[in-house]
């Protein structure tokens, strides 16, 4: 029931809660577009739209300048320009889920990297994600994992490895912890540089969630998002990203998720399946807009730009500090964006960049952006 | 699972307020308007030298090693026949005397780092040398006392100043305040329930939001009679939020910027330390003025950390370089007076430097349990002695 698509009459509203939630808002000629296609397109298109994305992101990524105000700046107005949003929307939602900040990485070409990493994947194959992250220095270094030599493996960094990344607290033993941090000696990162030093390899086999093989970091990657812990865990995220930040789902009902996923660990595919689902339709109300979403929404909505690197400053005041979320656990989301002065900094912001530009008194599907509605999604 | 036992202190407590909160934490989560105690913390950045703060004049050691910025007995404002403070220091001085002012003499801590980011990382995590500890001291306290259901905001960081690690939190956004007027916001009426919590969750907030800046902009309406400095304008900010009574119980300012100007004095220490001290006495001594007009110096504590001392030589730069113990000034209405602990002995030295007696996070430990109302243990890890400094 749940997960089958959903049948409702298709409208204006329904297609704006589409775009709130799977982009950025969108702005007229994207929704009437919408309400002729017809929700079963316009989902196909959110997902793989006919733009050249590639050439797009290209361009972007040649603008890109290495401090960490400029990249925010640059990731911003990627965001408010992309024809591609879902996928800039799924790049923030890993780097949330990742955790990986400048205050531990240092290097602002590491962070560049990692976020390109992370976009490069954002809606392909987990296991493609994974493997790419365990060979990416900002994540060694963002997790405790700078150093992983054969005479004391990284214990600690293993457990990142686990509890963060993969399949959670509690759901290993002891055995896992030090054998993948066998499968990592010999990758260190120093100076900023990857650093593979074959002759610190642990070669020996090791036992990994109970399958015994001479493991690499590439080997932990496909053993670990194969597991079905792991697999729950990465339904749970993205149904707080796109469903509800409120209502923590049953297993029972992200049952069917978990099993597709786990077997064929399509990000794409099963980010589809949530759009196109019953609950999907009938949850509106239920998330807290980021600063970013919220920012972005506007922009893309009224079909503005505004400065960015200021932008990026007052983002980060407000809680969503681009590059740097708080700590490897990311943003908590949810009512936690919401205290008693980040209501009135979020709402001076829309209020500011609305300014009295003149727009259909429909677009933003609620009365009074001003208004305690206009913060949720 | 190899956790700390930090780290289970702090997973079990998390854990723990999910389904009720313990009391003691409770007590510590009281909405505004409850006239509870404040902590101002003040960030001396750049290494203070606290020999040149509170001076042992009397001592030789002290004289026969500070050859260009040696205070003589005739320069310092004398507390006893071995101990003076600073001449730029008149206004705290004052303080002292009228019993609204005490100091904790060489706080420091075992292994102590004298690498500018890593020893501001230790005080400031309160979990020395682990490189991995996520979050701030501050930041965790903000993250206890914020449960999941609570839009309150226990903690402000006074700018100009960016993300001091101290305030690193996981849950919790800590603002910034620049200016009273940020906090300008139009009243709302509360609206009956919608069916949706989180919506009313969001509306309730706004409500309280609108309550808290009138409250906030009524007491930004007094005029205090602070110095033209951007640290007394701090200062002002604060003594504004803690007339409010707004919820506030930790507000965090910062003085010396750690560059240039600082109090990291490697050359030419004696005119930039003596400016510094007469801003940091000058700014706290308004602050206590102003708060004891309105009969609120009894529900404020004010307290400094900075990431070392420095050496006992100078460096022949007429400077001093990176050292260990340095004294923790504390100011408020409910202090018991006078210096606590001894004067590090200048005979027995940590590599140079005075040498620590009392762990910094015993400070810690004392301003969470006695002030702040809060078992320290879950955010230090351990159990640290409080220290006897807070009357009753």
């Amino acid at each position: 029931m749940t997960w089958t698509p959903h049948q409702q009459p298709w409208d204006r509203t329904r297609a704006a809660h589409l775009f709130r939630r799977a982009a950025f808002g969108a702005n007229q000629n994207e929704l009437e577009r919408a309400l002729s296609d017809g929700p079963a397109k316009t989902i196909d298109r959110l997902l793989k739209p006919s733009a050249d994305v590639t050439a797009f992101n290209r361009e972007q990524d040649a603008c890109e300048t290495l401090t960490l105000p400029e990249l925010r700046g640059w990731w911003l107005r990627r965001m408010m320009a992309t024809p591609h949003p879902l996928l800039e929307k799924m790049t923030l939602f890993w780097h949330g889920c990742f955790g990986v900040g400048f205050n531990r990485v240092n290097h602002a070409d590491l962070m560049r990297a990692h976020i390109r990493t992370l976009r490069a994947h954002a809606l392909g194959k987990f296991d493609a994600l994974l493997s790419a992250l365990v060979h990416d220095p900002a994540l060694f270094l963002a997790a405790g994992g700078a150093d992983n030599p054969k005479a004391k493996p990284n214990e600690y960094f293993a457990r990142q490895l686990l509890t963060r990344y993969t399949i959670g607290d509690g759901q290993f033993t002891p055995r896992d912890v030090t054998d993948t941090a066998r499968a990592f000696t010999g990758f260190h990162v120093r100076g900023g540089k990857w650093r593979d030093v074959p002759s610190d390899h642990d070669d020996g086999p090791k036992t990994i969630f109970g399958q015994t093989g001479p493991w690499t970091p590439s080997d932990f990657a496909r053993l670990a998002a194969k597991q079905p812990t792991t697999a729950r865990r990465v339904v749970r995220a993205l149904y707080r990203c796109f469903i509800s930040e409120e209502q923590e789902p049953t297993d029972e009902m992200i049952e069917p998720l978990v099993r597709s996923f786990a077997a064929d660990l399509d990000i794409g595919k099963l980010v589809a399946t949530m759009l196109r689902s019953q609950i999907f339709f009938s949850s509106p109300l239920q998330r807290v807009k980021s600063p970013v979403e919220l920012v972005i929404g506007i922009c893309r909505t009224l079909g503005v730009t505004v400065p960015t690197l200021p932008l990026g400053a007052e983002l980060a005041e407000l809680g969503q500090n681009l590059y740097q979320p708080p700590t490897l656990k990311g943003w908590p989301g949810g009512r936690a964006w919401i205290n008693h002065a980040t209501i009135i900094g979020r709402t001076k912001l829309v209020t500011r960049l609305l300014g009295n530009k003149k727009f259909p008194a429909d677009l933003f599907d609620v009365a009074d952006p001003a208004s305690p509605e206009f913060q949720l999604a | 699972m190899n956790l700390t036992r930090r780290e289970f202190l702090r997973v079990s407590t998390l854990a723990a307020l999910a389904p009720f909160t313990p009391a003691i934490l409770q007590r510590a989560a009281l909405a505004a308007g409850d006239g509870h105690n404040v902590l101002v913390v003040v960030q001396l950045s750049g290494g203070n030298d606290g020999l040149n703060c509170v001076v042992p004049y009397a001592d030789d050691e002290y004289a026969k090693h500070r050859n260009t910025l040696r205070l003589s007995a005739r320069e310092v404002l004398k507390i006893n026949d071995q101990l003076g403070f600073h001449p730029a220091m008149t206004e705290w001085k004052r303080l002292f005397d009228q019993g609204l002012a005490s100091v904790v003499q060489g706080v420091g801590y075992p292994k102590s780092s004298r690498n500018h980011p890593e020893a501001a990382r230790d005080w400031q995590t309160a979990c020395p040398g682990d490189v991995n500890w996520p979050v701030g001291w501050v930041g965790q306290f903000a993250d206890q006392v914020c449960a999941r259901d609570s839009a309150a905001v226990p903690v402000a960081l006074i700018t100009p100043f960016t993300n001091p690690v101290a305030l690193t939190a996981e849950r919790a956004i800590i603002p910034s305040v620049r200016k009273i007027e940020d906090a300008a916001w139009p009243a709302s009426a509360p609206r009956p329930a919608s069916g949706n919590p989180l919506l009313d969750y969001v509306r309730a907030a706004s409500v309280v939001a609108g309550e808290h800046s009138r409250a906030i902009q009524a007491a930004a309406s007094r005029t205090g009679n602070y110095p033209a400095t951007p640290f007394a304008h701090g200062l002002h900010i604060a003594a504004n939020l803690v007339r409010a009574d707004v919820g506030f119980r930790i507000l965090y300012l910062e003085l010396g910027g750690g560059d240039i100007g600082g109090f990291d004095n490697h050359a030419g220490q004696k005119d930039n330390h003596a400016a510094l001290l007469r801003q940091f006495a000058g700014g706290v001594a308004a602050f206590m003025d102003d708060l004891r007009r309105d009969g609120l110096v009894e529900r404020v504590l004010l307290m400094t950390i900075s990431e070392f001392g420095r050496t006992l030589t100078e460096n022949g730069r007429r400077g001093t370089d990176h050292g260990a113990a340095a004294p923790v000034f504390m100011a408020g209405g409910r202090l018991k007076p006078g210096l606590i602990g001894a004067h590090p002995d200048l005979r027995l030295l940590d590599n140079g430097a005075p040498r620590h007696h009392t762990d910094f996070r015993s400070v810690y430990a004392t301003v969470f349990e006695r002030w702040l109302g809060l078992d320290s243990q879950t955010i230090l890890g351990e159990k640290f002695e409080t220290i006897d400094l807070i009357r009753s």
